[in-house]
């Protein structure tokens, strides 16, 4: 149960990235990233290969994928930030523009 | 149409970039109806200035907001000058000014709150093929979330009445905005109507519109938006 949450969450990540990162190069880069965190999610003994590669134990299996999970939550949380900070520059923008309007010239009116 | 009748009605367009088109789109609406408030969305060309020269009231934004923002600033001077009616209407051409008078009577004659222009109840629509397979999918998607039968879920041409647009407020800056009041009139059950309206696909307004792959970016905001509410 937890892996299915966990891929849908990595691949809404990875169609939010695709689509909101300009540049080719950074946006292949998640995109990757998030399909190899997938594929450990479903394979995690296959980490446990590449850990022991570097002399590492399953054990940390747990706790990178509790990081994912972390880092994903303050993505999140940070792009609700953003999103209120938006809202407040659209109020601020809006408020500019009604005081500043240009009305059509007095005979235009006709 | 007498002049009282005319100075309730407010057309909003909602203009980036569109200096070349919009003195023409201003007039063909002004032919009509006197009151057209243009909201320049920060545009790097003369929009405003043309805008302004072809009769509209203009609004400037300092900074690059969205469409939504735009139309929704629009929206907030036009009730101000004390529209009872707001129509929002393209600025690219696409939209037909001699068909917002029939859709305002329809819509009084009704006694709804908001007249939804609809370019599949009519044939009068060029419309190409991918765009066509694009709109399916909003459409289908708009159902299932919305719980809103409409023909056509992305057309900015629209009536609406004083009362609706006091109670909404476009919050989506950018083109989810177009889904976002769809959305709100399935859950506040307002009252609404479809009318046939014509979209004339020209080599400039599909060069300038919207690419079928925003149509997945439209997705994702609206649901970020959704989670930045909870």
């Amino acid at each position: 149960m937890f892996a299915i949450i966990l891929t849908i969450v990595f691949i809404f990540m990875m169609a939010y990235s695709f689509v909101s990162i300009k540049s080719a190069i950074i946006r292949l880069t998640f995109c990757l990233a998030y399909l190899a965190a997938v594929f450990f999610v479903w394979n995690p003994d296959f980490s446990t290969k590449v850990a022991n590669i570097f002399g590492i134990g399953r054990g940390l299996d747990f706790f990178m994928i509790l990081l994912s999970v972390a880092i994903i939550n303050s993505l999140v949380l940070v792009a609700r930030q953003i999103h209120v900070q938006h809202m407040a520059i659209t109020k601020l923008a809006r408020s500019i523009a009604l005081d500043r309007v240009k009305k059509p010239a007095e005979n235009d009116l006709n | 149409m007498t002049l009282d009748e005319k100075y309730q009605v407010w057309i909003v367009i909602a203009a980036f970039n569109e200096g070349t088109v919009i003195a023409d789109t201003v007039a063909s609406v002004r032919a009509h109806f006197s009151n057209v408030v243009v909201c320049d969305d920060c545009s790097i060309d003369s929009t405003a200035e043309e805008a302004h020269a072809a009769g509209a009231h203009v609004l400037s934004h300092p900074v690059n907001l969205g469409q939504g923002a735009a139309l929704q600033t629009a929206i907030t001077y036009a009730l101000r000058q004390g529209a009872e009616f707001v129509v929002t209407f393209d600025a690219d051409g696409q939209h037909d000014a001699t068909e917002i008078a029939p859709m305002l009577a329809a819509l009084k004659q009704s006694g709804a709150d908001v007249a939804l222009g609809s370019r599949f109840l009519t044939n009068a629509s060029n419309i190409p093929r991918t765009r066509q397979l694009v709109l399916g999918a909003a459409l289908l998607f708009t159902r299932l979330t919305s719980r809103i039968q409409l023909t056509d879920v992305h057309n900015g041409f629209r009536v609406l009445s004083r009362k609706f647009c006091q109670e909404f407020e476009f919050k989506q800056n950018r083109m989810a905005h177009a889904s976002e009041i769809l959305e709100h009139i399935a859950a506040e059950k307002v009252r609404y109507i479809e009318y046939p309206v014509s979209i004339t696909y020209t080599e400039y307004s599909m060069r300038k519109g919207q690419k079928s792959s925003n149509a997945i970016r439209v997705l994702l905001e609206l649901l970020m938006h959704r989670l930045s509410k909870h």
